[in-house]
């Protein structure tokens, strides 16, 4: 998942701006409503956002408007950008839903999954009465068709391949070239069926752990029939002329400036509650610094806040007490090296390259102590281990680093090739790429050059194989440790760009992959994680990121999820429950 | 005058078409396409969504199906948005242009004004003042320009807002206007003065004053309008510079304008939306020349076409 942004912050506020503040988000509310205690489901008392008190009685009505990012496609069928799926949460849901604990609930449906006891097909029964905003029966034909508009070839999204455990559905993704009538042939294969109103049935080709939590993802979300006739070839409709089932509708849209949602009475979830907000305006802004300004301003309840001037946000009078920090966010920078390229192929020297960067000087330099360093390529929640196991194996050690480039043949850097650090033109890359050049240089007496490329540049020479080293990392996709190797690490896989091959981690992924036993899988993934960050198969983990943001103090229920859409917009998971403190 | 303007638009033509074919090459030898992002596709899901957009197919029958599609008038989709370019220009032109157009009145208002005050009264206060503010208006960058705005009046006093643009409300024109619209108005003051202290030289100048009239009228009636030309010469520039240069400044207070379109187009790779934008600046450009070069016959009635 890929965020389009350009971030940079400046700027201090007087004392005096936090009552202004405060008044401004106050009037922006039409918060109207009596007080009322939230009885149902839900976590709005046990939001994370600032403010968040346990104590107070929720209040309803009212109105926020939020900094957002124009979203690149309005169909979550096809969306792969955060700022996309973000708004999409808030208006459309699943048969499931992801609690604060990343717990499957049910949403649309009526219950937890049945599964046969091979793990190869999945039965969810709906429950009844569902409508879509519009007032028109929502029914099962509508979640196949959402099966149907991500798997078909002439709706293409980015997260087709996450269905591929769906019977057909790799099949009749790549039928581009056939013709209309093999297309159709070919969708009436798919694993996926409606016997009734309110029952679905999914087949898989083989059992897989984690089909329950793609159920609560976005691209298997429903497609509103009565709009959108033909799933796997209408266009999707603009945002005003589409139905939901979230807990917010679409009122108003205009391109690059705003959308307007307000409540949807028509929302009914089996884990959760309507929304307690009239209204969410987000306004389109690319420059947080200039979103921060307007947070100050009281033009916004909530924003982005620079990373680049933590410390000031922190300190500063009218943002410390909003200032909010979600060290959730599961991404793990990494130094990617490509395998394919000598002498990265020696793991020697790839330890001691890892050995030569001192990580926790590393944060303090590019982010002024605010990112996590780490040494474990997954996030150490998903597989139970601390959060920086193997610091001792692959961390900062001057002398082994030294000591393993001489084993590989480069005593005190002689003889080793001057390779290309590939980094995007940003500040915090070409901060991050000077201090690892200095680093390389000072432990190992090597130099890399640094080549500055703009960001589709970089993804094309990455994924050609047309690099020596970069700074990437992953983005969580959805909360398990398959999300972090499945492509990615197994010989073959089909975003493995840096050449990991490894038969212990091939045969790991292969019955971790379809073990139904949790524990036991989880043990198996704990064990790639292993192998992949101490031999650094391509990548030697840095820092895990956290996200950072400016809420308004009225503004409670917020709460955050291990997600990347956390990354962009926080809470978008738990929407409903957001409110406004008078 | 006719058959001039007539050839001028004319000519718009061949120029259009250059510039597109340009572009078209530009943006696809560029390495990258719309469908890469930081974190990298399958390949064969990347093969697949360039297929559905005919990126997959020998550059040659791109151009080709693009100048199909040009001359119907169809500049395809913008991936950023997957609406049409034409809307979605359509959509964003209104705020740049009615940007770009505010702050062009404010510049030659204010450059005039400044630049008219400093040549009457040379090496006086007015002419002091009217240089110190060309000056600095001329060394900050308007970003700059624009961030100190908001920092004192829209932070500090709240008499505007940071972010937004409805065309209408002062609360939130009046800070994206004087932040693009004040290094083309110290320009304009500058030869504006320069223009008009040679006028002031002229023999005609001095008949007037000897005939008894007033330095207003001698000012007004005089010196001004034979003082304009080279404002003029500078005029179509800087209002083709202000429409098609206000990205930043859209970036900057988030106004939803073609200018950041454009921007986010390249780095984004959205050819259409690349297409879309340059066609528009270069229509811009070449119509504002023209009307400079028109202008110059009213102006100055010894000018023929």
């Amino acid at each position: 998942m890929t965020t389009t942004r350009m971030r940079v912050l400046f700027g201090v506020l007087a004392i005096a701006a936090l009552s202004a503040l405060a008044a401004a988000c106050g009037s922006s509310s039409s918060s109207s409503t009596p007080t009322a205690n939230a009885t149902s489901g839900g976590s709005a008392t046990a939001g994370t956002s600032p403010a968040a008190s346990p104590t107070s009685a929720i209040q309803m009505g009212g109105s926020v408007t939020l900094q957002g990012l124009q979203f690149q496609s309005f169909d979550p069928h096809y969306s792969g950008f955060s700022q996309d799926i973000n708004v999409e949460r808030m208006v459309w849901r699943g048969l499931y839903r992801l609690d604060k604990d990343n717990k499957l609930q049910p949403e649309m449906a009526a219950s937890q999954p049945t599964v046969s006891t091979d793990g190869l097909t999945y039965t969810v029964k709906l429950q009844s009465g569902l409508k879509w905003s519009d007032g028109t029966p929502m029914t099962s034909k509508d979640f196949v068709a959402g099966i149907v508009r991500t798997c078909a070839p002439d709706t293409a999204g980015y997260y087709q391949n996450f269905l591929f455990s769906i019977v057909g559905c790799s099949d009749y993704s790549a039928a581009t070239k056939a013709t209309a009538a093999e297309k159709l042939a070919l969708q009436a294969k798919l694993g996926v069926s409606a016997p009734d109103d309110t029952t679905i049935v999914f087949k898989l080709t083989q059992a897989q752990a984690t089909f329950g939590t793609q159920l609560a993802m976005w691209y298997t979300f429903p497609v509103p029939t009565a709009i959108v006739k033909d799933p796997a070839t209408d266009k999707w409709p603009a945002p005003t002329a589409l139905a939901f089932n979230g807990p917010y509708k679409v009122q108003s849209y205009t391109e690059k400036d705003n959308i307007v949602l307000v409540k949807n009475d028509n929302y009914q979830s089996a884990s959760s509650h309507k929304a307690y907000l009239d209204k969410i305006t987000m306004k389109y802004i690319e420059n947080t610094e200039q979103a921060d300004n307007a947070f100050r301003a009281g033009q916004l309840d909530f924003a982005l806040a620079n990373t680049a001037q933590i410390t000031a946000i922190k300190s500063d009078p009218s943002t410390k007490d909003a200032y909010f920090a979600d060290p959730q966010v599961a991404t793990t920078q990494a130094l990617e090296m490509n395998l394919k390229h000598k002498p990265l192929d020696n793991l020697k020297v790839r330890l001691a390259l890892s050995q030569a960067i001192d990580r926790k000087q590393l944060v303090q330099v590019i982010s002024s102590g605010v990112f996590i360093p780490t040494t474990s390529w997954i996030p150490g929640d998903l597989v139970g281990v601390a959060q920086d196991p193997f610091e001792s194996q692959i961390g900062f050690n001057a002398t082994a680093a030294k000591q393993n480039l001489a084993d590989a043949g480069f005593p005190d850097g002689k003889g080793f090739p001057t390779l290309d650090f590939m980094i995007r033109d940003t500040p915090a890359n070409k901060a991050l790429a000077a201090f690892v050049q200095n680093s390389f240089k000072t432990v190992l007496n090597i130099n890399i050059n640094i080549s500055t490329v703009d960001s589709k540049t970089r993804s094309s020479n990455f994924s050609s194989g047309k690099f020596d080293l970069l700074p990437g990392g992953w983005i969580q996709d959805y909360p398990d440790p398959e999300d972090w190797v499945d492509g990615q690490f197994n010989t073959g896989g089909s975003q493995n760009f840096w050449g990991c091959s490894n038969p212990q981690i091939d045969s790991l992924f292969a019955k971790a992959k379809v073990n139904q036993n949790n524990t036991e899988r989880l043990g198996q993934y704990k064990q790639i994680n292993e192998i992949i960050s101490t031999t650094m198969c391509g990548v030697a983990p840095l820092w895990n990121q956290s996200a950072y943001y400016l809420i308004n103090t009225k503004l409670r229920g917020m709460r955050s999820n291990s997600t990347s859409q956390d990354a962009v917009q926080a809470a978008d998971w738990n929407v409903e429950s957001w409110w406004l403190a008078k | 005058m006719g058959p001039y303007i007539l050839r001028r638009i004319l000519t718009l033509i061949p120029l259009l078409f250059a510039v597109a074919t340009l572009t078209f090459f530009l943006m696809h030898a560029v390495p990258g396409g719309p469908f890469q992002g930081d974190k990298a596709l399958p390949p064969e899901l990347l093969a697949r969504m360039n297929a559905k957009y005919g990126l997959n197919q020998n550059i040659g029958v791109q151009y080709v199906q693009f100048l199909e599609h040009l001359v119907r008038g169809d500049l395809g989709i913008s991936y950023q948005t997957q609406n049409s370019v034409i809307s979605t220009i359509k959509q964003g032109a209104p705020a740049t242009l009615q940007l770009g157009l505010c702050a062009f009145a404010f510049a030659i208002v204010l450059g005039l004004v400044l630049g008219v005050l400093s040549a009457v009264n040379q090496n006086g206060l007015f002419d002091y003042i009217g240089v110190f503010v060309a000056t600095i208006g001329a060394a900050i960058p308007s970003f700059v320009v624009a961030l100190l705005l908001i920092l004192v009046f829209a932070l500090k006093f709240h008499w505007f807002d940071v972010i937004g643009w409805t065309f209408g409300s002062p609360k939130t024109m009046v800070l994206p206007i004087v932040s693009l619209g004040l290094l083309p108005a110290a320009y304009i003051a500058r030869i504006t003065r320069a223009s008009m202290l040679e006028v002031l030289r002229q023999d005609y100048i001095r008949t007037a004053r000897a005939k008894g009239l007033d330095t207003f009228r001698v000012v007004r009636g005089h010196a001004v309008r034979n003082a304009l030309v080279p404002v003029l010469t500078v005029a179509g520039p800087i209002f083709a510079g202000l429409i098609t240069g206000s990205f930043i400044i859209e970036y900057t207070f988030a106004i939803p304008g073609i200018g950041t379109a454009f921007v986010t187009a390249v780095s984004l790779r959205d050819y259409g939306m690349i297409m879309g934008t340059v066609l528009l600046y270069a229509f811009a450009i070449a119509i504002a020349n023209m009307v400079v070069d028109v202008s110059y016959g009213v102006v100055d009635p010894r000018i023929r076409y």
